[in-house]
């Protein structure tokens, strides 16, 4: 292996390390994109609330109880619950980001930040502390 | 003395075990500028004329109810993690209603109903007056009522904010069409009817995270029933918020056991409207 490509392979290797660990940037997993279009951190989540029976326990006691959105308030943040089908009147850009991910397989937690900019989509995290941890990579 | 229990992320609430708990049910009998006692209003349903399944705006509450045996370990989960309506309230800092001397019970369960919901959805707070729907409702007149009148009146009209009807007042001249636009950003659209009588659904329901308006026939009064708490017995009661303003028991909350917190009717809340903007 050439000095050439030995470089190569550490440059991508400290990439990839930053794009994990965050290197004091922010994880993007995926995308890193500020996903809500609203300053600062975000978090939104969109679950279909009359199905909360087939989940298991911990994740339905999390998705409607006050960890998460107190994690946000604490942080500065904003919080959202919503149904996909119950949207009205939902101020603008909630909105838009149910549209964009509502066909993603609920239930889902959208999590934004325009400073530093970040974000994440995925699956509504087992837990509390699944979640928390999941959050505290996208606040300062 | 009132017998207290200790409900965890909610506080010390006082228990309703009879109708004689006379520290709860002679509040302020003597203490008029603190509200009016037995102001309630509840006049339960005629199942004749109004047969389960037929409230317009109400679907048949038919999910899976938890099999009794698997209540206190739920119940303990969901409080350990503030995972009930009343977490959401205590939390919130806020007031519970107070009707004050109006026999409006059945529009105020209905209305905190909306409000709990809100707090749920993460919504800024916004205090609604309930008086605006009641008495629109009620041609103004001071007449008790029951949930179905509300929840049509709700979901097609709405209710409107607090600083557009002041407290329990009946005046007609403050329906405006400032006060109509208003009170459409405050519609409830998503409702569920309980089965009469059936403590198995309003404890699915709130463990489901749906807060529950419910009507006692013993008390001649609906409230809204917001968490679940494991009575030493082992079994279960709920938390009901009242409407007769934060002097009440604790910031408006009690438990009720299931003998008293059995309800004849009862409507859960799912989804509310999410306007933000007055």
């Amino acid at each position: 292996m050439t000095n050439a490509t030995k470089f190569k392979l550490l440059f991508l290797m400290a990439i990839a390390w930053l794009a994990v660990r965050g290197g004091g940037a922010i994880i993007v997993d995926p995308g890193g994109e500020a996903y809500i279009d609203t300053d600062g951190f975000a978090v939104l989540v969109i679950e279909e609330s009359s199905e909360r029976h087939k989940l298991p326990v911990e994740q339905k006691n999390s998705i409607i109880g006050t960890a998460v959105p107190q994690f946000v308030a604490i942080n500065g943040g904003k919080f959202r619950r919503v149904d996909p089908t119950e949207t009205e009147t939902l101020d603008d850009p909630w909105a838009s980001a149910v549209d964009e991910f509502e066909d993603e397989g609920l239930p889902l937690i959208v999590i934004s930040n325009t400073d530093p900019v970040g974000g994440y989509v995925g699956e509504y995290p087992e837990n509390d502390a699944a979640a928390i941890e999941l959050m505290e990579q996208y606040v300062d | 003395m009132t017998k207290t229990i200790e409900v965890p992320g909610v506080g010390t609430l006082p228990v309703i075990e009879r109708k004689g708990d006379t520290d709860l049910f002679g509040f302020d009998s003597e203490k008029p500028d603190e509200g009016t006692a037995f102001s309630t209003g509840y006049i339960p349903r005629d199942l004749k004329e109004q047969p389960y399944g037929s409230i317009e705006y109400a679907t048949p509450f038919d999910l899976p109810s938890p099999s009794r045996s698997d209540w206190p370990e739920l119940v303990r989960a969901y409080n350990a993690g503030g995972a009930s309506p009343a977490h959401h309230f205590i939390n919130s800092g806020k007031e519970c209603s107070n009707q004050n001397g109006l026999p409006y019970c059945w529009i105020h369960g209905s209305v905190q109903n909306l409000m709990v919901v809100r707090m749920m959805q993460g919504l800024p707070y916004v205090y609604l007056e309930p008086t605006s729907a009641g008495a629109i409702i009620k041609r103004f007149a001071q007449r008790g009522g029951n949930t179905p009148e509300a929840i049509k009146h709700l979901a097609e009209h709405g209710v409107c904010e607090g600083s557009l009807w002041p407290p329990n007042k009946l005046d007609r001249d403050l329906v405006t069409d400032e006060m109509k636009e208003n009170s459409k950003k405050y519609r409830i659209t998503e409702w569920f009817e309980l089965r009469n009588n059936s403590f198995e659904q309003t404890v699915a329901s709130l463990l489901y995270g749906y807060p529950v308006t419910v009507g006692f026939s013993w008390w001649g009064h609906m409230v809204l029933a917001v968490g679940l708490a494991v009575m030493d017995d082992g079994s279960i009661g709920i938390i009901m918020l009242n409407s007769w303003g934060p002097k009440w028991g604790f910031r408006g909350l009690a438990v009720l056991n299931e003998k008293m917190g059995t309800s004849f009717d009862q409507f859960a809340l799912r989804v509310g409207t999410y306007s933000v903007v007055a």
